[in-house]
């Protein structure tokens, strides 16, 4: 996984490119305390360039969700491609998030 | 947290006390033709406290007395009548139980060309004469020390290993056996294939077949998310789930309702298991069932065009989200109709570089396979798991689980 983090006017936005699998989970977490000490109202996380998601990747996002959920901060899920856009889709995580095509 | 600390520095001391004790005790053999030498060497090992020593005139002696009781550390001249350091070493090496014995050459021979042919042959270290004792005493506590850490290493990977190899058969012994699926044949004629196969690893696979009453059977496929020991333990955990849920079979939208919370309680947040419970009413013939973002099941129902069709296995993950209700989806299941479940790794390999076989290939593949006049019915099913093999190779690093059920009725002569 690699990512890269941009802010502008209360909108945080963490970019994933290449695969987001069980080896990520310890970068993962690090970026996560982003979304909780963030004084950001939106989060977005920008899977456009993400090529493949695991199980564990999947847990990883719906994590992500729950951590934003809980600051009480907007998140979605941007522009998911190919088996990661299956992947969410498969596991109606469209009906829990908001995810823009 | 004093008094742990405490406790900590005990249980180190002890166990560096142990592992010393264990090095004093070791067995050490010497061999050299000169008398003057063995006793030189003897009394440097026990000026260092090792009392277990042994020895011996040339090789063959040598070997006499090895085979009374291997040592731990071989100390060895090279240059002796009778068998030779050389001989010796390559012996040594060719037997199981002494190939990894340390032999410490002792010699006065150090051309490059002897050094190199006694590691050659297998030697592990070398001293040149004169016996210097600072040298040879740390040369002896490296390699003992080597030796049993070596020795704890491997019993510590062979214990585990065997641990392992147990849990496999365990998750083997889970799904229903050849007389069970040929029984319900018999009683629902219903005719099921099942196919299981673990990882090299521990998997998260789990499948299992529920007979209700006379019209009803229920069946069910799951994979938790990650792999290893964990995934293995929560396959168990839903098995003793469902084993008591008996009454919520014939309705899988409610059963996957309640195994999501039970999950959501007790699974790590972010783990969570894919899932399709089904029901078959033989006396209605309909199918009902529920999923949870499992891959989708192909269903061929005969009436129509007796092909497989894909079906939405849409749902959240049963783990993920407390109270997240199930859809009931139903369809005919008449005699002649088929449903085929399998877990990711059936579809999740290369087709051609790059290239994954994925739902629509499975699809294609399976309407082949099915429709093959060359294959007796008995036949699809290894068939398709033939093919899975040439792709994946042998060994998968995922389970993979399929199951097919097909509805035979009673009315065929």
């Amino acid at each position: 996984m690699k990512d890269s983090v941009t802010t502008a006017d209360g909108q945080l936005t963490i970019s994933l490119s290449e695969k987001l699998t069980f080896e990520d989970h310890n970068n993962f977490r690090e970026l996560l305390k982003l979304v909780t000490s963030s004084e950001h109202r939106n989060c977005t996380i920008d899977l456009k360039n993400l090529d493949t998601i695991d199980s564990a990747g999947l847990g990883m996002l719906m994590i992500a969700f729950e951590t934003a959920e809980k600051a009480g901060m907007n998140f979605q899920l941007s522009k998911p491609q190919g088996q990661v856009e299956k992947l969410l889709e498969i596991s109606e995580f469209d009906k829990v998030m908001n995810i823009i095509h | 947290m004093t008094s742990l600390d405490i406790v900590e520095e005990n249980t180190e001391q002890r166990s560096l006390t142990g592992h010393n004790v264990k090095i004093k005790n070791a067995r050490i053999l010497v061999v050299d033709d000169s008398d003057l030498i063995r006793e030189l060497i003897g009394a440097c090992l026990m000026t260092d406290g090792y009392y277990n020593i042994c020895y011996a005139e040339n090789g063959r002696d040598a070997l006499e007395v090895i085979d009374l009781e291997t040592p731990d550390l071989i100390i060895l001249d090279l240059e002796m009548p009778v068998m030779d350091g050389f001989e010796l070493t390559k012996e040594l090496r060719s037997r199981s139980d002494t190939a990894a014995v340390p032999i410490l050459i002792q010699s006065g021979r150090d051309t490059a060309a002897d050094i190199t042919r006694a590691f050659e042959f297998g030697a592990s270290d070398m001293v040149v004469k004169p016996i210097k004792k600072f040298e040879i005493l740390a040369r002896t506590k490296v390699h003992l020390e080597h030796r049993f850490l070596v020795e704890k290493l491997t019993d510590f990977h062979d214990r585990v290993a065997n641990e392992l190899e147990q849990a496999r058969r365990l998750q083997l012994d889970i799904c229903p056996s050849e007389e069970e699926l040929n029984s319900f044949s018999d009683l629902y004629g219903i005719n099921i294939g099942w196919h299981y196969e673990p990882s090299s690893e521990l998997g998260g696979d789990i499948g299992g077949i529920y007979p209700i009453d006379e019209t009803h059977i229920a069946f069910y496929i799951a994979d938790f998310s990650g792999h290893g020991v964990a995934a293995a333990l929560n396959t168990f955990r839903m098995q003793s789930w469902l084993a008591s849920a008996a009454k919520l079979y014939t309705e899988p939208d409610k059963l996957l309702f309640h195994l999501n919370n039970f999950l959501n309680k007790n699974l790590p947040r972010g783990s969570y298991a894919t899932m399709l419970f089904g029901c078959i009413d033989i006396a209605a013939n309909t199918l009902n069932y529920a999923s949870a973002g499992t891959q989708p099941p192909l269903v061929n129902n005969s009436d129509t065009t007796d092909c497989f069709e894909l079906r939405s296995s849409h749902g959240m993950p049963l783990g993920l989200r407390e109270g997240w209700s199930y859809d009931l989806k139903s369809e005919p299941f008449n005699p002649g109709a088929k449903l085929l479940l399998y877990s990711d790794a059936l579809v999740e390999v290369e087709q051609t570089p790059g290239q994954f076989l994925g739902d629509e290939g499975l699809l294609e593949e399976v309407n082949e396979i099915w429709s093959s006049k060359d294959l007796t019915d008995k036949e699809r099913l290894p068939e398709l798991i033939r093919r899975f093999h040439i792709r994946a190779g042998k060994t998968a690093d995922d389970d993979l689980t399929i199951i097919c059920l097909e509805h035979l009725g009673f009315n065929n002569d």
